[in-house]
């Protein structure tokens, strides 16, 4: 009797077991996408965050670690637009997972939900590291990534239609308080500095908040900034009053020298929000922005 | 559980599919260039692996080649100028006596690497792996010498590789370190087919044993730079034996490589390389040095990151 009743507490247990299997197993390429999957997605998804928030996501490489991730994923839940091109594409392809395959349900791409700056450039690399498909930055958008949500709930009921109108009603609340947030934002942006910042990965959030956008410290996308092209902005800049933008895994020599030269501010900051944020760490991370702007950082 | 076929660089050891533009150095490795080609083991074939969902990625492949190779599973290559020597010397291809069974596969491999999960900052992998060729045959000494002979048999090899890699982040690869090794061991059992000189030794054991190893190490000491030193060496054990007793053996050839390597954009790539070698020609010792400067550029598409 005691060995059936250990039994049958084995059985018990991996029916548990089995429940808990049924989560959708998603991976997020940055922590951005990964705080929306977070928010949206909550306890019905065991989620990986391939890239944490110190890192290029234009650099990386198709780690091993990446693969097996991807091995078992029902999602992925890129950037997009390029972005990622380096490494995610081959680390799909290495993991032999068809469900999330561009073009099948367990792929998702942010930029393809929402209307994307600098579309249709020439692919040219006199022109650098450009992406014809249009900027992928778009998690530095509030109001983009809350769109992001809404189709990414709609992905998830998709995938997993038992809890669809969890993902929808999850989506909602989060659109509505980044609503809140960003009218706050707008009131306290009403006069910003104008900006240079080291590569083009601002843009969004500069233009939701009409933030005037004066150039960036790399000649073209991805190359390094040059003496030459920094004294032209110098020149050019002489006289304003602006701030200096650059993200951690930018080197720091330029973005200070050109604030030194002018006697602007610069501003230092993640553009990934922490590892484990979801949607409240995500828009923390954009009061940080919102904060270098105004002044206050 | 996934298939691939056509003409492609096998996945066996850590650097075999790596294309040379994606090489840390400008050439390739003692150890590879001597026992499977300047260009690693690629060939006509059929591959199929399997990468189980398992808690750390740990992948399995089975390779089946046509074995158009120059060092595993090589076939004798009797050219216009051999034919001519041999009918100076009063011999036909046929007094060759290698078979001329050309049909693939004759080249087989098999292979696994694992991969711990060690975060984001640190990446290990381990690998090891076999192969089999079928048939191999080689033709040694000159007709006009009077020593011309020729052997036939199969080939084995096996190896192990490991690659760590420390990615922390740094601007534009500083502060990232990358530490691989591999060691491969060839053996060719063979037997004399025909002997000019000395037709009773036909049918006599000739077995090849060679291996060698590389160790390289590449750190970005700042953005954009990369410094790199690399020791490779090929014949630690360099021997043909019979029946059990040693016949010959040969010394070792080594070589010390530094290399530094300035990426100005992720599109361009200008390297300097300086190797200083001991190499060994017919028993002799020679030192070598070597100078490389080298620029690569890459069109069309954006690559792919390989790990």
């Amino acid at each position: 009797m005691k060995t059936i009743s250990s039994l049958l507490v084995a059985a018990f247990t991996m029916l548990l077991a089995s429940s808990a299997w049924a989560a959708l197993d998603i991976a997020a390429t940055s922590s951005s996408t990964g705080a929306l999957v977070r928010e949206i997605a909550g306890e019905h998804a065991n989620l990986t965050v391939l890239a944490p928030p110190d890192r290029d996501l234009h650099h990386l490489q198709a780690r091993p670690s990446m693969i097996r991730a991807l091995r078992g994923a029902d999602l992925v839940v890129a950037l997009g637009a390029d972005l990622e091109v380096g490494w995610l594409p081959l680390a799909i392809s290495q993991a032999a997972n068809p469900k999330i395959l561009p073009g099948n349900p367990g792929y998702f791409e942010a930029a393809a939900q929402v209307s994307l700056l600098d579309i249709g450039g020439p692919a040219d690399r006199a022109l650098g590291d450009v992406h014809p498909t249009g900027n992928p930055h778009v998690n530095m958008d509030p109001v983009r990534m809350a769109e992001v949500a809404t189709a990414l709930a709609e992905r998830l009921a998709r995938l997993d239609g038992e809890h669809a109108a969890d993902y929808r009603a999850r989506a909602q609340t989060f659109g509505r308080r980044v609503d809140e947030r960003v009218a706050t934002w707008h009131r306290r942006l009403a006069n910003p500095p104008g900006v240079v910042s080291f590569h083009k990965d601002v843009i969004y959030l500069l233009e939701r908040f009409d933030v005037p956008y004066w150039g960036t410290l790399e000649p073209v996308p991805g190359v390094p900034p040059t003496a030459s092209h920094i004294r032209t902005l110098i020149n050019e800049l002489q006289g304003r009053s602006g701030l200096v933008l650059s993200t951690t895994y930018q080197p720091d020599q330029a973005p200070a020298s050109i604030a030194n030269a002018l006697g602007w501010r610069q501003v230092r900051l993640p553009l990934e929000p922490p590892l484990d944020a979801d949607g409240d760490g995500y828009l923390q991370h954009m009061q940080r922005w919102v904060d270098a702007l105004a002044g206050g950082g | 559980m996934k298939v691939k076929a056509g003409k492609f660089l096998s996945d066996v050891g850590y650097m075999n599919n790596q294309h040379p533009h994606s090489w840390d150095f400008t050439d390739q490795n003692l150890a590879y260039l001597n026992l499977l080609g300047d260009h690693g083991l690629r060939d006509t074939g059929v591959q199929i692996t399997w990468l189980p969902d398992w808690g750390h990625y740990t992948l399995f492949g089975l390779e089946a080649f046509q074995g158009e190779q120059e060092k595993l599973g090589a076939l004798a290559d009797v050219g216009d100028g051999l034919e001519a020597e041999l009918a100076d010397a009063g011999l036909s291809v046929d007094d060759l006596a290698l078979g001329d069974e050309q049909d693939g596969p004759r080249l087989y491999t098999a292979f696994v690497k694992f991969a711990p999960d060690l975060g984001y900052d640190h990446a290990l992998q381990l690998g090891a792996w076999g192969g089999w060729a079928d048939q191999h045959q080689e033709i040694h000494g000159d007709p006009e010498d009077g020593n011309l002979h020729t052997l036939e048999g199969d080939a084995w090899m096996w190896g192990v590789d490991a690659v760590y890699k420390y990615a922390g982040g740094g601007a534009y690869g500083k502060g990232d370190f990358k530490l691989q090794g591999e060691y491969i061991w060839q053996r060719k059992d063979l037997d004399l087919q025909f002997h000019q000189a000395n037709p009773a030794l036909v049918g006599a054991e000739r077995q090849f044993t060679e291996d060698g190893l590389y160790l390289q190490g590449l750190y970005g000491f700042a953005p954009r730079w990369q410094a790199g030193l690399r020791y490779d060496v090929v014949g630690l054990t360099n021997k043909l034996e019979s029946g059990g007793s040693t016949l010959r053996e040969w010394n070792d050839s080594d070589r010390w490589t530094a290399a530094l390597t300035w990426t100005p954009t992720e599109y361009s790539r200008l390297r300097l390389q300086y190797a200083m070698a001991d190499i060994t020609i017919d028993g002799e010792s020679n030192a070598f040095d070597y100078v490389y400067l080298q620029y690569i550029m890459s069109l069309g598409s954006h690559g792919a990151h390989k790990f």
